[in-house]
């Protein structure tokens, strides 16, 4: 554990909405070690943004983190103030957000708004520059000094992404979390971005979160998988065991209703049935059990706990009263 | 009935230039199947959608249903065709009035059609739609701002159903839903094809998708389809560089899958189209290009029974695949 570069520890956070605390990410946990790819999946309000604003210390005005603890490289940034959290934001943790053309000026050219980042951290002058024209290099990016000189609209929407991972790793930060940043993409280029952080992640031992609603993603990028529902995390492990034998029923009824990419049969999709919930009206007990196959009178009252599966977790980790050797098919 | 497209172009006017969006695509839809189309954003799948459903004019080329040609039709006759063929929108938030319950958003669209005769028949109607869509009638007196994104894709499909049309055009209709409610609409739209005989265009930039509902498969770039054949063999044995390369660049939900696949990396970006490349479409990108290739465009060659391909060595480059796919269908 505490080779850790990222960890964070019973996250709380919670959305003002018509005069409510709304609880948007509900005791979240995880690790991330150096070279590391940890994936966060889930559906659309399931509270993946709103862990990662945490971890950054960037939270909307409208959210509040209410508890849990968040360590980057041996600090607890709970603890610092937010001229100590700034100096960390770069060099130890970035992030890329999830909309390109939000997250870069578009009056600004390209090269510029990489050096302003890294002049916020004492990088000036030529080096900043040089170092700005580097980083866009390293991303791929076709002539960089020429590049550089373009505007946001100029670029493709392959080219901005490439722009906002070399902003966010310009600082050689030790971890990287990225929210979506293939999403708006085609395949092709979704492919080219995902090379590239693998290629980061191998060569410079980059730690990386990599937030997606897409499966096929997460069985490319990630070692391990945090799934959330509902502001929860209630299925985690390493990826290939959990592909294999989800332990949640919500993890298996996603991975069961995918068709299938082989064979000549193409039987009706199971599905689950029913939809998210909405955050402000919960439903009791597990928040899960409206849509579960596996559902037992227990859980429409206790809501389960985040446990280990198997010899100490060798089964990862899952927030279900049900264990998998008991489920009804 | 039978959906016959031929060469099909739209060209748009722009400051810039003109965009070939859709530049010469042809292909049959049988009664009671579905035609699967794929490709990056900006190929032209929606600009071919919205002319099959008269959205858009045509600047070329014919739409002939059982023979009838309704590419330029107008005035009764488009108005007919409007009964007979029907479009599903990627959006169900953008694509429902937002003032309108569900039963009057599908009233209207009776009445307007005049499918029923007075109150009662239009409520009768209304929740015989919605049932066949998987809702009950209680939904009727709902806003859609009250619904989920696929209760809302369903109100969407009802309404298209209310015309009791023959063809659907259905453009990215899971696309935007949450993941867990996706099959549930694709299951929805199967069972409704076979149970109602209807014949769909079916639009997707998720090739799994396409995988799984579609009878034939047409890939498109830049505004032309490089590769048309059968579902199985277009989806796991392509002939065409491009098609390869999109399935590759699909990533699989199964890790050991994931880990031992072969992928060639497709590099660069979908070129302009308001400059499309000369010769090859594809050129610019492929991994196979020989000079031939940048001068001389490849027409879509019959390379195995109803399996069509746009390049000119599919031959040489995919013997074994092409041997299998003459042999299985053959
Ligand atoms: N600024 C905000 N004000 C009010 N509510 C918010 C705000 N940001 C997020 N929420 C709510 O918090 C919950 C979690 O949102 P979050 O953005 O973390 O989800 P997500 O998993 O990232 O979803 P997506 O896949 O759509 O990006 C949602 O219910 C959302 O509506
Ligand atoms: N009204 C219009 N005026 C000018 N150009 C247009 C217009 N509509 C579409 N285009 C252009 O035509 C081309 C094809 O667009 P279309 O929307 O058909 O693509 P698509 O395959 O549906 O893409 P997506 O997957 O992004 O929905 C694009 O280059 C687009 O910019
Ligand atoms: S014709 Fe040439 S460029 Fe086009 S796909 Fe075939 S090999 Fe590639
Ligand atoms: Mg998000
Ligand atoms: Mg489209």
């Amino acid at each position: 554990m505490s080779d850790a570069v990222l960890e964070v520890r019973h996250l709380q956070t919670v959305v003002r909405s018509g005069g409510r605390d709304l609880p948007v990410v509900r005791d979240v946990s995880f690790d991330v070690r150096a070279g590391e790819a940890v994936a966060l999946v889930g559906e659309s309000g399931s509270g993946k943004t709103l862990t990662a604003l945490s971890v950054m210390g960037l939270l909307p005005d409208a959210a509040r983190m209410t508890g849990g603890t968040v360590r980057l490289g041996g600090h607890d940034v709970g603890a610092l103030d937010e001229r100590q959290r700034r100096r960390l934001r770069g060099p130890e943790i970035a992030m890329i957000y999830q909309d390109p053309m939000t997250s870069l000026n578009p009056l600004m050219r390209v090269g510029p708004q990489v050096v302003e980042g890294l002049e916020a951290h004492g990088v000036t002058g030529a080096e900043a520059k040089a170092r700005a024209i580097e980083a866009l290099g390293e991303v791929g990016l076709p002539r960089p000094e020429r590049l550089a000189r373009s505007y946001p609209h100029q670029l493709s929407g392959g080219q901005r992404q490439r722009v906002m991972i070399a902003m966010a790793v310009a600082l050689r930060p030790k971890v990287l979390i990225a929210d979506e940043p293939t999403t708006a993409l085609d395949v092709t280029i979704q492919q080219q971005v995902l090379s590239l952080a693998d290629e980061m992640r191998r060569s410079t031992g980059l730690a990386l979160v990599w937030i997606t609603h897409d499966l096929g993603v997460v069985a490319r990028v990630a070692e391990r998988v945090l799934v959330m529902y509902a502001g929860r995390v209630v299925e985690s492990g390493e990826s290939r065991a959990l592909f294999r034998e989800p332990q949640h029923p919500y993890t298996a009824g996603l991975l069961g209703s995918i068709p299938r990419v082989l064979g000549a049969e193409r039987p009706e999709l199971p599905q689950i049935g029913g939809a998210p919930p909405d955050i402000a009206a919960l439903p009791t007990g597990c928040p899960f059990h409206p849509r579960c196959p596996q559902r037992v009178d227990q859980c429409q009252v206790d809501d389960p706990r985040l446990e280990p599966r198997g010899d100490d977790g060798a089964n990862g980790w899952a927030a279900c009263w049900v264990p998998r050797d008991r489920w009804v098919s | 009935m039978t959906l016959v497209v031929e060469d099909l172009v739209k060209h748009f006017r722009t400051r810039d230039g003109i965009v070939r969006a859709v530049d010469g695509v042809s292909f049959t839809v049988e009664r009671g199947q579905t035609l699967g189309l794929v490709g990056e954003s900006g190929c032209g799948k929606s600009t071919t959608a919205r002319m099959l459903v008269r959205l858009d004019q045509p600047t070329s080329g014919r739409i002939l249903l059982d023979g009838e040609d309704v590419a330029f039709a107008r005035g009764a006759t488009l108005s007919k065709l409007r009964g007979r063929i029907q479009m599903v929108f990627q959006d169900p938030y953008a694509s429902l009035d937002p003032r309108l319950t569900v039963g009057q958003t599908l009233g209207e669209v009776l009445t307007v059609r005049r499918m029923v005769d007075g109150d009662a028949q239009r409520r009768t109607r209304v929740n015989e739609l919605l049932e066949m869509v998987g809702m009950t009638a209680s939904v009727a007196g709902r806003y859609p701002h009250q619904l989920s994104g696929g209760q809302r894709q369903r109100v969407g499909i009802a309404r298209a159903l209310a015309v009791e049309p023959e063809v659907m055009v259905l453009d990215e209709p899971v696309s935007a839903l949450d993941v867990s409610v996706r099959a549930e609409v694709m299951n929805l739209l199967t069972r409704l094809r076979d149970e109602l005989g209807l014949t769909y265009v079916f639009i997707s930039h998720d090739l799994g998708m396409v995988r799984h509902i579609s009878d034939r498969i047409a890939v498109m770039y830049l505004g032309r389809v490089l590769e048309i054949g059968g579902w199985r063999a277009l989806s796991d044995d392509p002939l065409h560089p491009y098609t390869r390369s999109l399935r590759d660049a699909v990533p699989v939900p199964d890790p050991e899958l994931e880990a031992q696949r072969q992928v060639v990396e497709l590099g660069g970006e979908v070129p302009d189209a308001i400059n499309p490349p000369a010769g090859c479409l594809f050129h610019t990108r492929c991994p196979y290009v020989e000079d031939r290739c940048r001068v001389e465009t490849p027409t879509l060659r019959e390379l195995a029974p109803r399996h069509q391909v746009a390049c000119h060595f599919s031959e040489r480059l995919f013997p074994d695949v092409l041997a299998e796919a003459q042999q299985v269908s053959g």
